[in-house]
C-alpha cells in the first residue's frame, strides 16, 4: 500500500473517525460462523429418521398384506398348500344333527347361521392343523374379527382363507362372533401344535337361539363356557415412541472461591447452586424398541433411543480469561480453559445453551397393573447405557466465577434410568401408550476430576405405539 | 490472553479461541463492512463470510504484521467481492454513471461524531464510497484499487476526487465539519 495523499488532513480525519466507530454484530453471526467451523453431526438425525421411515413402511406393507387382495387367491393357495386336505365334514349341531357329544348345548331348530369347524391334518406340516370355519351363505351376521379388520364370512372359502393364512404363520387366534344375534358372544380358535377350541355361548340366550361351535369332538368339553389353556401369543412387538420433555439438571459440589482482603487472600468453598443461574428448556426423546411379552402382565424391551437434552445458562460477557476447571491432584495436573463468560457481573448478559444429544440402548421392563378390556394401566422402568454424541455444554469453573467449555472433562459414556407410568389402549392391532415419564442420569456429565457433579433430568410425556410382530 | 495464544488456539481449531478472536475484532470489522454494505444485514453477512475465511486461512498468517491488519484485509476483500457480485455496483464504479448518481439526502442521527462521519460516507453512491473507503481509510493506492475493482487507475483517481468533494460538501452541510477556505484545513465542528 502506498501513502500518496494519505496523510493529508481530510483522509486522516476520516480514518480516525472510521476507526473509532464500532458496531456489535448480532448473535446469529457468530452462531453461523461457529456452525460452519464446527458443524454438528447430522448422522443421528438421519439414522433415527431412517428407522422411523423404514419401520413405518414395513408396517404399511404388513397391513396391506393382511387387508389386501389375499382373499381372491385363497382357494388356489389353499389347494396348493394343502393338496391332500381331507374333505370338510360339517357338524351342523345347530340343526339338530349334532352327535351326542354336543348334547351339553341345546341344539336348535334355527339353522340360518350355523357355524362348524373341521379339523384336518396338513401333509405339509404334520404339526399344523387347519380349522375350517363354515358359515352358510345366508349367515349374514357371521364375522371373523381380526382385530382391526372385520370381514363377513362369505361362505366356506372366505373363512378357510383367513384361517389358513394366519395359521401358516404360526400361532393363531381368530375370533368368531355373531354380534347381531348374540347367540355366540365370542369364540376363539387357537391353532398351534394342537387345536383348541375356545367358545363362550350366551347363557342368557334362549335354547332355541343357541348355536354351537363344534370342532374335533374329542377336544370339546360339554360345557357352555370352555376355556382351554393355550400357548401365549403375540410375544414380540415393535414399539415406537416420542416424548417431548422438560430438561434440567441437578448440580452438586463445592467450588473454591478466593476472597481478597487487605490482610491477604482467603480461599473458601461455596455451593455451586448459590452461584449458577440456570433455567430448564425443552428436550425430546424418540426411539424404537423390541418388546418381548413374558406373559399377559410382564414385558421386557430393548431398542435404540435418541435424546436431546438442554438447559439455559445465564452468563455475563467478559474479556477472555484463563480459568481453572479442576484442581491439581495426584496423577494429574490442573486443567484450565479459556472463558469469555462470567457467572456473575455487570456486563452484557448472554444465554448459553447447554445442549447434549445422546444415543441409548434402553433395557427395561413393563408391568401391567390394571387390565380392563382394551385399556391397561402400566408402569415401566429401564436402564439406559448412553453415549453422548454431541456435547455443547458450558461448565462453571472450579472457582465458580466463569463458564467455559472444556471437552476433555466431558464424559462420553453414561448411564441413565427411566421410570414411566402409562395408559395403553388398543385400536385394532396397534396399542397406543401415553403417560408421564422421568429420565435421570445416574453418573455425572463430567469426569471425576471436575469438582461439580451434574445429573441431567428430563420430565417428559411419552406417546408411543406398539405393533405386534409375531 | 495474548494474540499468540489466540492464534495457536485457532490453529488447533479450538472453539473458545475462535470465539475470543471473533469477540475481540468483530465490532471493528463490522464497522468496516458497514461502510461498504448497503444495509446492516448485508454488513453482517459480509462479516460472517469474512470471519469464516479468517479462521479457515489462519494458517496463512505469518506473524509478519499485526493480526488486526491481516483480518481487516480479508474482511475488506470479502466486502469488495460481495459488491462485485452485484451488477449495479459494477455500473456504479464507472465514472460516467457515478457522476450522475445523486447524493442521497438522509437525516443523520446526531449521536456520535464517528457514527455521523460513517453515515455520511454511506450517503455516497456505491462506487464513490468504495473507492473512498479503500483509498482514504484503508490506505490502498489507486493502482491497487484499480486491480481490486477491475477498473483503470485513472478511473480510481477521478472517482476518489469526486467522492472526496462530495463528502466534503455533505460533511459541511451537516455541520460536522467547517472549512477554512483560505488554509484549506478541516476542523471538527463538534466534538
Amino acid at each position: 500500500m502506498e501513502s500518496n495523499e494519505y496523510n493529508s488532513g481530510f483522509e486522516h480525519f476520516l480514518r480516525e473517525k472510521a476507526d473509532q466507530y464500532k458496531l456489535y454484530p448480532s448473535d446469529r453471526v457468530w452462531a453461523a460462523v461457529n456452525e460452519k467451523l464446527h458443524p454438528r453431526k447430522k448422522w443421528p438425525y438421519v439414522v433415527v429418521a431412517a428407522i422411523f421411515i423404514g419401520l413405518g413402511i414395513g408396517g404399511n406393507i404388513h397391513d396391506s398384506f393382511i387387508a389386501g387382495g389375499h382373499q381372491n387367491n385363497n382357494t388356489k393357495d389353499l389347494a396348493n398348500r394343502f393338496p391332500q386336505t381331507t374333505a370338510v365334514v360339517p357338524a351342523l349341531i345347530a340343526e339338530g344333527s349334532a352327535p351326542n357329544a354336543e348334547k351339553g348345548i341345546s341344539p336348535t331348530g334355527n339353522n340360518h347361521s350355523g357355524i362348524t369347524e373341521v379339523l384336518d391334518k396338513s401333509p405339509v406340516s404334520p404339526s399344523l392343523r387347519v380349522v375350517h370355519v363354515n358359515a352358510k351363505p345366508d349367515a349374514a351376521d357371521a364375522r371373523i374379527d381380526h382385530g382391526n379388520t372385520i370381514k363377513p364370512l362369505a361362505g366356506h372359502l372366505a373363512s378357510v382363507e383367513e384361517l389358513v393364512k394366519d395359521n401358516i404363520n404360526g400361532s393363531l387366534e381368530t375370533e368368531v362372533t355373531t354380534p347381531s344375534t348374540a347367540h355366540l358372544e365370542s369364540g376363539s380358535l387357537v391353532m398351534n401344535n394342537q387345536l383348541h377350541l375356545l367358545a363362550t355361548v350366551s347363557k342368557n340366550a334362549a335354547n332355541s337361539d343357541r348355536k354351537l361351535i363344534a370342532g374335533n369332538k374329542k377336544d370339546i368339553p360339554k360345557t357352555t363356557a370352555i376355556r382351554v389353556m393355550k400357548p401365549y401369543k403375540n410375544m414380540f412387538g415393535l414399539q415406537f415412541y416420542v416424548a417431548p420433555s422438560v430438561s434440567y439438571r441437578r448440580l452438586s459440589g463445592q467450588g473454591i472461591k478466593t476472597f481478597n482482603s487487605p490482610t491477604g487472600n482467603y480461599n473458601y468453598s461455596d455451593d455451586v447452586n448459590n452461584v449458577v443461574d440456570q433455567q430448564a428448556m425443552t428436550g425430546v426423546e424418540a426411539g424404537a424398541a423390541l418388546v418381548f411379552s413374558m406373559n399377559k402382565k410382564l414385558r421386557f424391551k430393548t431398542g435404540l433411543q435418541f435424546n436431546m437434552s438442554q438447559y439455559e445458562v445465564r452468563a455475563y460477557q467478559n474479556s477472555a480469561e484463563l480459568v481453572p476447571m479442576t484442581a491439581a491432584g495426584i496423577g494429574h495436573s490442573q486443567i484450565n480453559a479459556i472463558s469469555v463468560f462470567r457467572s456473575t457481573g455487570s456486563g452484557n448478559r448472554s444465554s448459553l445453551r447447554n445442549k447434549r444429544m445422546m444415543l441409548s440402548i434402553p433395557i427395561g421392563a413393563e408391568w401391567t397393573v390394571i387390565n380392563k378390556n382394551r385399556i391397561q394401566f402400566n408402569v415401566a422402568g429401564s436402564i439406559q447405557p448412553t453415549y453422548v454424541i454431541n456435547n455443547q455444554s458450558y461448565m462453571v469453573s472450579s472457582d465458580l466465577k466463569n463458564y467455559a467449555q472444556s471437552p476433555s472433562l466431558y464424559r462420553n459414556f453414561n448411564l441413565n434410568t427411566g421410570f414411566e407410568a402409562f395408559i395403553t389402549f388398543r385400536t385394532g392391532a396397534t396399542k397406543w401408550n401415553i403417560g408421564p415419564q422421568l429420565r435421570y442420569q445416574l453418573m455425572s456429565s463430567y469426569k471425576s476430576q471436575y469438582p461439580i457433579k451434574e445429573h441431567l433430568m428430563e420430565y417428559g410425556f411419552k406417546v408411543g405405539m406398539t405393533r405386534t410382530l409375531w | 490472553m495474548t494474540e499468540d495464544l489466540l492464534i495457536q488456539g485457532c490453529l488447533r481449531n479450538e472453539a473458545s479461541a475462535q470465539q475470543e478472536l471473533y469477540h475481540r475484532y468483530s465490532p471493528k470489522m463490522l464497522s468496516v463492512c458497514y461502510r461498504y454494505a448497503k444495509s446492516r444485514e448485508d454488513a453482517e453477512d459480509m462479516l460472517q463470510e469474512g470471519f469464516i475465511k479468517v479462521f479457515t486461512q489462519i494458517h496463512q498468517f505469518q506473524n509478519r504484521g499485526a493480526l488486526e491488519g491481516w483480518i481487516r484485509r480479508i474482511i475488506v476483500h470479502t466486502c469488495i467481492n460481495n459488491l462485485k457480485k452485484n451488477k449495479k455496483f459494477s455500473d456504479s464504479v464507472d465514472i460516467i454513471h457515478a457522476a450522475s448518481v445523486p447524493v442521497r439526502e438522509e437525516n443523520i442521527p446526531s449521536i456520535l461524531q464517528a457514527k455521523q462521519v460513517v453515515e455520511c460516507i454511506r450517503l455516497l453512491p456505491m462506487g464513490y464510497r468504495t473507492v473512498l473507503n479503500l483509498y482514504a481509510i484503508e490506505g490502498y493506492s489507486h493502482k491497487e484499487i484499480a486491480a481490486i475493482l477491475d477498473i483503470e487507475e485513472s478511473t480510481s483517481r477521478s472517482q476518489y476526487t469526486r467522492a472526496k468533494a462530495m463528502l466534503e460538501d455533505i460533511l459541511v452541510r451537516k455541520n460536522i465539519l467547517t472549512r477554512n477556505t483560505e488554509k484549506n484545513v478541516w476542523l471538527a465542528a463538534i466534538q
